[in-house]
């Protein structure tokens, strides 16, 4: 009686097995690390937006208008621990879209800005308007003012 | 009389230097896939949304904001939500790249003079929440 055992030995499926397991694993660590990276990316990213928020400190003080040209002129002050960049402002809800000086400008902490823009919207002598300035980093500033 | 004669190595070595083997073919696998998957994951780089202003109209139903990407990676806009109630919205641009800023218009029946609560969301999750009274 013969008695053939066919297939491949005890230690080679040892070996395949420890193989699968090891690249099995090597992928799920590589996925699970990159998971891991993004969200880490995402809070560290919303700590240090916050941390810069808190430190910028901007406020309008004066407003200068040439009604016939429709033209405003805004003086910043930045009394803030930071530097600030006016990106955009807005004229009751009306993103300004020509920027005569002073878009994209830093303005130094507890240092005076200008910024000097044609209005979207046309100003009236005597009438209120809702202007709000936004930094680049997002922070807003909105008062309302009367020209 | 018999002689047996034991040949190969003794279960004890066997098993160290299947252990080694071991080690040692994960390392190589490890550090070809590393190199093979890991340009696999996309951007690890995050946007983050900040409101600019908002304003919502009962007479046309719609509120419009603007809103910036102050973030490191582009957003692509999912979806928008009225008091947590799904609701139709258009944004411009979409996706939204870092440093930019987006005109989203909410499409909803607004009656003035209430506050609802706006709530976009993107498609990496990012999200954004704000209020606005209706005029």
């Amino acid at each position: 009686m013969l008695n053939r055992r066919r297939g491949i030995s005890e230690i080679i499926g040892s070996l395949m097995i420890l193989l699968i397991i090891s690249a099995l694993g090597t992928i799920l660590y590589n996925y699970s690390l990159d998971a891991m990276n993004y969200q880490k990316n995402v809070l560290e990213s919303n700590i240090k937006i916050a941390l810069d928020k808190a430190q910028v400190r901007i406020k309008v003080i004066s407003t200068q208008s040439n009604y016939s040209a429709n033209i405003l002129n805004l003086t910043i002050l930045n009394y803030g621990v930071c530097s600030v960049t006016i990106d955009d402002v807005y004229i009751n809800n009306t993103r300004v879209q020509t920027y005569l000086d002073g878009q994209d400008t830093t303005i130094l902490p507890m240092d005076l800005g200008h910024i000097n823009f044609v209005s979207p919207i046309p100003i009236i002598q005597g009438a209120l308007y809702d202007i709000v300035i936004v930094s680049l980093r997002g922070v807003t500033h909105a008062y309302r003012s009367k020209m | 009389m018999m002689f047996i004669k034991n040949k190969g190595v003794s279960t004890f070595i066997a098993v160290l230097l299947l252990m080694a083997l071991a080690v040692a073919a994960g390392v190589v696998i490890y550090s070809y896939t590393m190199g093979y998957l890991g340009g696999m994951g996309g951007s690890s780089l995050p946007g983050t949304l900040s409101l600019d202003t908002a304003t919502c109209l009962e007479s046309t139903g719609t509120m419009t904001a603007h809103v910036r990407n102050i973030g490191k990676g582009s957003i692509s806009f999912d979806a928008a939500y009225v008091d947590g109630v799904n609701a139709t919205f258009t944004a411009t641009p979409d996706p939204l790249q870092p440093e930019d800023v987006a005109i989203v218009t909410v499409t909803y029946p607004f009656t003035a003079p209430t506050t609802y609560e706006i709530k976009l969301v993107g498609k990496d999750n990012t999200q954004l929440t704000f209020n606005v009274k209706t005029k």
